[in-house]
């Protein structure tokens, strides 16, 4: 509390509008709560020496440490709720005078700025952990910051080093990759226990599993629903909706909350495909980190002209938990599993036959490929993606050059005048899917940067 | 003898095992002289341009090639697999998983892959590669890199250009190994007649991205900078130590990889940070040049850190950012012109 007095001292005008940034995403009471909640007890862990902090990149397993009693923080995730409160860019120029490049990854530098700049969480910083944990399922960035912050602050650091499965590899390939992720989480429970000076608790680890593989098999369930008419949810919703999820804090809490919006959609829908209000006139795909600065491009922009986000990957990608196995070495096989084959990473092939399934499940108009400038692994393959699902299926592609955290890469102007045309193309493409002529891949595409 | 290519942002791939199957293993580096526009269409602009320049000659060369292998590197190379995959013709195209970390854990790992890739070989090329084919292999390897390093000591004390140094570095992973062997020797002559080092220049300790091509070396001439250390792939990082011969040849080739100055793939950073005050304690160099391709993330996440760690030592450091152009950049000039005033 005393870092946000200090910022909001220091910095009124920006608190203000961050506080407005807050104030314009769609969340219900419930939900607002349940962020706050997570922040707040992020930071009352200084003053519970009994609890240990830890601080994790998104997507890493973080049952393991959680057995042995790490709070989850993530700097990501505080970094896009600072993206949220459309506060991101002092922190970024601040990483950027620090020497970090303008096209580095501007979760890291939204985080590394505002911890130099001693903000709260709230706004993008976070405590110094006592251990760091860092898997490069994702990207390498997370290897290599976390390791840069541990050093720093003279914390220890535990990196998992996760096989990247190409296009083309087999299945038992794929158990190979498990065997080298396997023996690392067994050295990562080495780490604990001697961090820790405790022997691993295996009941609690189980019961964590459990407890993450329910919020996921939740969530999971209530995106089906998007598939209705019109969607249980749109994407401003879900980004917010998935923190729980995300951040695995609170685990029972999150189970209640999902359960609950579980049976709201379910007395919502019933057994019907469509109900009141019907399908959307341009149900459409992102693909991609969402434009955490720019709620409106969603709930103004797109849903003005009838466009709106039924679908993501991106979401979906941190519901892959399983249920735990009948024993240890089971249990954290399939961990390694889910940490292998996410949708987020997928490679090329597996990517392109996943996106044409979602085409159909969610009956799509149209795709947005979001080509970001700091984010290298979710850009590589989109011509390939964009080619490929335009041949099948004729649906207009839009690839939107920007950045999920850094709001001076997106032009409004010329951003806007891409969506018209793109929506212009759904237009004619939802046109021949009604009258069922075959889809025409001819001028389905709209390229460029802003 | 037929050459192999592989495609490694770092210094990861096992040559010796392509050696030993009977190829020459040729890196792939890309043409800075040849527009990227092959492989703009399926990358973007704002993705590492020597990859995209490699992807570019792997389209149009792929045909001189037996066979394509990638070793795990930055994020580029990774992501960029599946597209090589789809957009360059080869009848072998296979990627080595190798580790980014140097742990016992990873060491055992990165065994099976090396076995893996040996098996893969072996089925496709019908060829055996055998303990004392790989042993010869590394033999010659070894052989390569004492004259390497002989020939790179020279540098501090004779006339050596950078471009000179830079071209047999490129020899080194591009031509048959017999046929590099008896260009270092013929090196090595020359280089010893040399001149003494020039005053009129300063030496420097080079490292950040890899460097690819000459006119980035050409650079530093005119700003009459010498690097006489460094710790790049196409450098010192290549040859800087050796395969151990006594040992199982797999073996040798894993603890190799953990001991030679890491790329910034890899962590801890710490031993890549080693090295180079390795460097600095064992060469005098006036300051050091840190210079950054234009979107190498790897080496732009380690700049704060090794910057400040380098700048502990004492020395001058310069950090520059250059684009991926075979043009002589004399903005880059002008600027290591005022470093080397400082000096």
């Amino acid at each position: 509390m005393i870092k946000l007095t200090r910022f909001i001292w220091n910095n009124p005008g920006l608190f203000a509008k961050g506080v407005k940034g807050y104030l314009n995403q769609p969340v219900t009471p419930r939900l607002a709560q349940i962020i706050l909640q997570y922040l707040n007890q992020t930071k009352l862990t200084v003053l519970q020496p009994w609890k240990r902090f830890g601080v994790f990149s998104a997507g890493f397993p973080t049952e393991i440490p959680a057995a042995m009693g790490y709070f989850p923080g993530y700097p990501e995730a505080y970094a896009a709720l600072t993206g949220t409160a459309g506060c991101t860019v002092p922190p970024i120029e601040h990483a950027e005078s620090l020497g970090y490049g303008r096209d580095l990854c501007s979760y890291m530098k939204t985080s590394i700025g505002a911890c130099r700049m001693g903000w709260p969480e709230d706004f993008g910083g976070n405590r110094v952990a006592d251990a760091y944990f860092s898997a490069n399922l994702v990207c390498d960035t997370h290897l290599k910051w976390f390791e840069g912050e541990a050093r720093l602050h003279g914390k220890p650091h535990f990196a998992l080093d996760v096989p990247n499965l190409v296009a083309g590899e087999s299945d038992e390939r794929l158990e190979e990759y498990v065997d080298y992720v396997e023996a690392q989480f067994y050295d990562m429970i080495a780490f604990l226990e001697k961090e820790t000076g405790k022997p691993f608790n295996e009941k609690k680890f189980f019961e964590i599993v459990n407890d993450s593989a329910e919020i996921c098999r939740l969530f999971r369930e209530l995106f089906e629903y998007r598939k209705r008419f019109p969607a249980n949810a749109y994407f401003e919703w879900v980004r917010m909706f998935m923190l729980p999820m995300v951040s695995q804090w609170n685990q029972k809490d999150a189970i209640r909350y999902y359960s609950k919006e579980l049976k709201k959609a379910q007395k919502r829908y019933k057994d019907q495909t469509s109900i009141e209000g019907g399908r959307e006139k341009y149900r459409v795909l992102w693909e991609g980190i969402t434009l955490w600065y720019n709620a409106d491009l969603y709930q103004k922009v797109l849903a003005e002209r009838g466009a709106y986000v039924v679908c993501e990957p991106y979401t979906y990608s941190f519901a892959g938990r399983s249920k735990p196995k009948g024993s240890l070495k089971e249990t954290l096989r399939q961990m390694a599993r889910d940490q292998i084959i996410v949708p987020f990473t997928l490679n090329l092939d597996r990517r392109i036959a996943y996106f044409n399934s979602l085409v159909e499940a969610f009956d799509l108009d149209g795709v947005i490929l979001h080509a970001n400038q700091s984010c290298r692994p979710s850009s590589t393959g989109l011509f390939d993606l964009q080619e490929a699902l335009q041949k099948k299926w004729g649906i207009p592609v839009l690839m939107m050059n920007t950045d999920h955290c850094d709001p001076r890469a997106y032009a409004e102007g010329p951003m806007t005048t891409r969506i018209d045309g793109f929506v212009e193309l759904m237009e004619a493409y939802v046109r021949r899917k009604g009258e069922g002529g075959p889809p025409s891949p001819e001028n389905m595409k709209i390229k460029g940067g802003v | 003898m037929k050459k192999f290519a592989y495609y490694d942002t770092g210094h990861e791939f096992p040559e010796e095992i392509v050696m030993a199957a009977g190829f020459t293993p040729y890196k792939i580096l890309g043409d800075v002289n040849a527009p990227n526009d092959p492989a703009d269409r399926y990358i973007h602009h704002y993705i590492c341009p020597f990859s995209r320049s490699c992807l570019t000659e792997g389209m149009a060369k792929s045909h001189e090639w037996v066979g394509i292998a990638f070793c795990h590197g930055c994020d580029t190379t990774n992501n960029q697999y599946d597209i090589w995959k789809r957009h360059v013709k080869t009848d072998f195209l296979y990627w080595i998983n190798t580790p980014a970390k140097n742990d016992a854990t990873a060491m055992t790992y990165h065994e099976h892959e090396l076995r893996r890739f040996i098996a893969h070989l072996e089925t496709h090329f019908k060829v055996t590669v055998t303990d004392d084919k790989l042993k010869a292999a590394i033999q010659t390897s070894n052989r390569i890199k004492r004259l390497m390093r002989e020939l790179s000591a020279l540098r501090a004390t004779k006339d050596i250009s950078n471009t000179s140094y830079h071209d047999l570095t490129r020899k080194c992973v591009q031509m048959e190994k017999n046929e590099v062997i008896a260009e270092l020797e013929a090196a090595r002559e020359r280089w010893r007649n040399q001149p003494p080092f020039p005053p009129d220049r300063i030496p420097v300790l080079l490292t950040g991205s890899d460097i690819t091509y000459g006119a980035v070396m050409e650079i530093l001439e005119a700003a009459r900078l010498r690097a006489v250390r460094d710790d790049l792939s196409l450098g010192e990082r290549y040859f800087a130590e050796t395969i151990d011969e006594t040992i199982d040849p797999v073996k040798a080739l894993v603890a190799y990889h953990t001991r030679i100055p890491q790329p910034p793939t890899r962590i801890p950073f710490e031993r890549r940070l080693e090295f180079l005050k390795k460097c600095l304690w064992e060469t005098p160099v006036s300051g050091v040049v840190y210079q950054i391709l234009k979107f190498c993330e790897p080496h732009g996440l380690d700049l704060p850190f090794m910057t400040g760690e380098l700048k502990k030592t004492g020395k001058k450091v310069i950090v520059i950012e250059r684009e991926y152009t075979p043009t002589m950049d004399q903005q880059l000039v002008s600027r290591l012109e005022s470093f080397r005033e400082i000096l």
